[in-house]
């Protein structure tokens, strides 16, 4: 009875520390971005949900996000949709929106960040590759419109 | 002594309620652009937690929904939305097909919950070229259930 019940405990703790490391790092739930220029307002909010399960590839595990949230500067808001996925460390995802201020607009952004260790994400889009700061989302005011 | 505390349950529900009571989005909305044959057709659903700012709360949506005018043409569209205060501000892009070409539209909105007003403008293009839009047209609530969509 003893030797069962060590062997279940063992099983157990196997089955826990397998899941841990398939597990890995995961996608923020939320991510608040400041351009890094201190004296710009444009902010990139978002909120971040997965996807269905892992997806095993040959070079490793892979995770699907779902993601909502608006680029917001002094002059309009684009909301915003878009993908993205956890591979090893590494959070790599797309956003598109369009917006109606002064004129239509159209926000395209990519970009990949180590979730364990950047502090601020290039995000490439069709007019450049500005830097943002990863901040605090409840330590700033977006200029919501 | 029993009717004391049932009267401090009461009173601290009631309070609880109204300090929590704050503009909901609904789970469908249908609404009326302009005073044309325009409409479009949503179920919303909240995505994630409301993120909190030092200036409030923001909770952001997912749209899926169909744009209709009449029953001419289908137009699926999706999107996402978020409601900071009463103010519920949202996107949405689609796509139909009519005499053989693909015809994109855009659609960026707000609504207000409370006064349950609102304006939208949208654009319709066809690859490469604007073909019209509209700025700033009103919006007014409609009954989804007198809605028709095209097959």
């Amino acid at each position: 009875m003893k030797k069962l019940a060590s062997v279940v405990i063992t099983l157990a703790v196997a089955v826990m520390a397998a899941g841990l490391a398939v597990a890995g790092p995961k996608a923020p739930k939320a991510l608040c971005l400041h351009l890094s220029a201190p004296a710009m307002p444009d902010h990139i909010i978002l909120s971040i949900q997965p996807v269905g399960g892992s997806i095993r590839l040959s070079e490793g595990t892979i995770k699907f996000y779902s993601i909502h949230g608006e680029y917001c500067t002094d002059s309009y808001s684009i909301p915003l949709t878009g993908t993205g996925h956890m591979e090893g460390n590494e959070f790599h995802f797309d956003l598109r929106g369009t917006d109606r201020g002064a004129a239509w607009q159209e926000a395209i952004f990519n970009a990949t960040y180590d979730v364990t260790t950047d502090t601020s994400v290039v995000l490439h889009s069709p007019s450049g590759s500005p830097t943002y700061d990863i901040v605090d989302c409840d330590s700033v005011i977006p200029p919501f419109k | 002594m029993k009717r004391a505390i049932l009267v401090a349950l009461i009173t601290i529900g009631c309070l609880v309620w109204v300090v929590s009571a704050q503009a909901q989005v609904p789970k469908q909305l249908c609404l009326h652009i302009g005073s044309g044959d325009l409409y479009i057709a949503m179920a919303i659903k909240a995505f994630g937690s409301p993120i909190s700012f030092s200036s409030g709360k923001v909770k952001f949506y997912e749209i899926q929904g169909e744009g209709t005018e009449g029953t001419s043409w289908a137009l699926p569209i999706s999107g996402t939305g978020r409601l900071m205060g009463d103010s519920f501000h949202f996107s949405l892009t689609g796509s139909a097909v009519s005499s053989g070409r693909l015809n994109s539209y855009h659609f960026e909105g707000t609504w207000n919950m409370i006064s349950n007003s609102g304006t939208i403008s949208w654009s319709w293009t066809i690859p490469g070229e604007l073909t019209d839009d509209a700025v700033g047209v009103s919006l007014s609530m409609s009954n989804c259930k007198n809605l028709s969509l095209a097959e």
